[in-house]
């Protein structure tokens, strides 16, 4: 690790000129540092260049156990990180005007005995945000495997431009089954998932209203395809219709529609570890 | 033949498509519009006098599971009895009309916040208050009781309603000229009310749902003339399937009548039409013009509001019409006018720019919270403050009995309505 620093803060001398547009210099170092770590001990980028280095055997490949969202049973202590981004175009009766915005998406998975899994997942678009943590419990059969949990998701956000000054939070519950099987290297999942809202409180200049719901917000069906893009590492596709009534990423709307509409999800992620 | 063969990849391709088409439309109908029936038919409207005998706060006995726990009555000059209550924003629109000394209460309910709807049938016989209220001399007798039923959808109304008169409107609210303003004309397309957002249809529907004033959106065609119409291009949120196609701006208001229908069946008014309606048709206090187009639509539509004035004034009718001014590039051609300072506006940007064109409004979002200090600081210098646009039921709450502001826009003008006559 002292030597890769080492070999960056070499790198970098050269390169004030990015310093100089975009970062601190020990910031720099430091987001490089972590990025040549990863690229070592993920890509084997510099085991390609120096041929002295024995090469990597190849592991052979198993989408079951590479994949994310598949249900399967996990090795305790085995832990997975995926990294997406989610396209959802909003129902025009919220937005009045087609509007397509990008979630960030970053999910970890670890794997615990007994087919059970803990996962935590954090949903971006700055002024919108969902952290959610879960507990799964797989099971595998010999066509279809599944999965069935439970989540619960804190949302939060705030505005503070255009006109709005206002915070929000709510508690969400997601009890969720998924149903998967392969097809040779690919995997394919259906994700179900049921939505109550329990808590939501908005603030406006100060003034603050809480509402405690305990309604059911609605649901959610998703298909999602894992498959290998190169080496070990897994490519996922994916589309999430979320049928509810509220839907956090688009809170500042205020939406006062007591009708469930459909929220589209487009999705496209990678397992980085 | 070939047939398409199911292997993988296939499947993957397929799956998505059947999952979008599935998934991938927001349809939903309008509500069937309930079949009103007159429990009598030759009954006679009732007199004024007995109309504001009956207006006020009522406690609902049987019927909570649709009316919730309070309802507040009011006629409006449509000559019909509107109930607003809390719960999911219910309404009710109805006639009232009297015979052999009873009072038939008759219509539909509906749900602000959903389409759900029905209808109602209310009686009240001689012996139960009907003499009081239709006598010159006599006060109303206490615990007045209204009975009747209601239905689901088109239903013959049979669910028991009973509601027992708590007490008239208060002093404050009787004296209190606070303005209910109806988003739209009265209320979106996306609510499902039957009549489509910015038409005449919706100004003649807005006061049954309880506002005292309408704001509608201002657009040029490409003749320059001022119509009624919300968004930048024709789309199917807010008009039928249509031949044209891109910015309604590029269209002379011939072409647009000859080929656009609004989505209920509607032909997209002029703001001229519009205004006459309101005059001639309403006794809507406040009108309030959003400026969607650019700003030299004003130079258009300033003569319009001028005219409309002067035929409110020749009709006896107090009604204001304020040219909205949403954006710095709107007020700096405002200010090009000569005269601008005298021309009745509402000013959405900063307490000073509101001052520096002696707007008559400043109309804040309502996202900014109560502003107690700047209401105050405009109240002071014979300002109003509307804020917008109000929706949430809780806010709704919040904001009427612990703000001060002199009106709120809303899409659901029902809710303000209940939180405004409850008021003590």
């Amino acid at each position: 690790m002292r030597f890769i620093f080492n070999f960056v803060n070499y790198f970098s001398s050269g390169t004030l000129f990015l310093q100089s547009f975009f970062l601190t210099n020990t910031l720099m170092k430091s987001i490089f540092t972590i990025i040549i770590c990863f690229s070592c001990y993920n890509y084997s980028l510099f085991a390609q260049a120096d041929t002295t280095l024995p090469a990597r055997p190849r592991r052979v490949f198993d989408i079951e156990q590479s994949s994310f969202f598949f249900p399967h049973v996990w090795k305790p202590k085995v832990l997975k990180a995926a990294i997406g981004l989610s396209s959802t175009k909003f129902p025009l009766d919220y937005v009045e005007s087609a509007l397509r915005i990008p979630i960030i998406d970053l999910s970890a998975t670890i794997g615990l005995p007994k087919g059970f899994d803990v996962s935590a997942n954090l949903s971006s678009i700055y002024i919108a945000n969902q952290v959610r943590m879960g507990l799964h419990w797989n099971k595998k059969g010999k066509i279809f495997s599944t999965k069935v949990g439970y989540d619960t998701g804190l949302i939060f956000g705030a505005l503070k431009q255009f006109g709005f000054d206002n915070r929000t939070l709510a508690l969400s519950h997601y009890p969720n089954a998924s149903i998967g099987f392969k097809i040779k290297d690919i995997a394919i999942t259906l994700k179900s998932e049921v939505n109550v809202i329990t808590f939501i409180n908005t603030t406006a200049g100060g003034i603050r209203v809480s509402e405690i719901k305990d309604f059911f917000n609605g649901g959610s069906v998703g298909i999602y395809v894992e498959q290998r893009l190169w080496a070990n590492h897994v490519l996922i596709v994916g589309g999430r219709d979320n049928y509810v009534k509220y839907y956090y990423p688009i809170w500042p709307s205020f939406s006062a529609f007591d009708r469930n509409y459909h929220n589209i999800e487009l999705f496209v992620g990678l397992i980085i570890k | 033949m070939k047939i398409l063969k199911l292997n993988t990849y296939n499947i993957i391709i397929l799956l998505p498509i059947i999952f979008l088409l599935i998934t991938g439309c927001n349809n939903y109908d309008l509500p069937e519009p309930v079949n009103v029936k007159a429990p009598i038919t030759d009954g006679k409207p009732l007199p004024d006098y007995s109309k504001n005998k009956f207006e006020g706060i009522y406690k609902v006995l049987k019927g909570n599971d649709v009316f919730g726990d309070t309802l507040v009555l009011k006629w409006n000059s449509q000559g019909n009895l509107s109930f607003y209550g809390g719960f999911n924003g219910v309404y009710a629109v109805t006639k009232g009309v009297t015979k052999d000394a009873s009072i038939y209460i008759y219509g539909y309910w509906r749900f602000g916040l959903n389409s759900e709807t029905g209808g109602v049938n209310l009686q009240l016989n001689p012996n139960g208050g009907s003499s009081a209220i239709l006598s010159q001399n006599q006060n109303l007798p206490p615990n007045l009781t209204i009975t009747g039923t209601y239905g689901l959808g088109n239903e013959t109304p049979q669910l028991p309603l009973e509601i027992v008169y708590v007490r008239p409107f208060s002093e404050k609210v009787l004296k209190n000229e606070f303005e209910i303003l109806a988003h739209r004309s009265g209320g979106r397309t996306s609510d499902l009310l039957g009549v489509s957002e910015n038409s005449l249809e919706m100004i003649g529907l807005s006061e049954n749902l309880g506002s005292t004033g309408v704001e509608i959106d201002i657009r040029l065609t490409r003749d320059n003339v001022p119509i009624l119409y919300h968004d930048e291009d024709i789309n199917i949120r807010l008009t039928q399937k249509s031949p044209l196609n891109g910015p309604i701006s590029n269209f002379t208001y011939p072409e647009i009548t000859r080929f656009i229908r609004l989505v209920n069946g509607e032909q997209i008014p002029t703001l001229e039409d519009a205004l006459n309606k309101i005059v001639d048709s309403t006794s809507l206090r406040t009108v309030w013009l959003d400026m969607k187009s650019v700003s030299s639509a004003m130079v258009k539509v300033i003569p319009i509001q001028q005219r409309a004035l002067e035929r409110a004034r020749r009709k006896n009718r107090q009604l204001t019409i304020y040219v909205g001014i949403p954006e710095v590039e709107v007020l700096e051609f405002f200010k090009t006018f000569p005269d601008y300072k005298n021309i009745n506006s509402l000013c959405e940007l900063t307490v000073e720019e509101t001052i520096s064109i002696n707007a008559e409004v400043w109309a804040p979002r309502w996202t900014l919270g109560t502003l107690l200090p700047e209401v105050k600081q405009m109240q002071s210098q014979n300002k109003k403050v509307y804020c917008w646009t109000l929706d949430n039921e809780a806010f709704i709450k919040k904001y009427i009995n612990e703000g001060n502001f002199d009106g709120i826009l809303t899409n659901y003008p029902t809710l303000v309505a209940y939180y405004h006559y409850l008021r003590k």
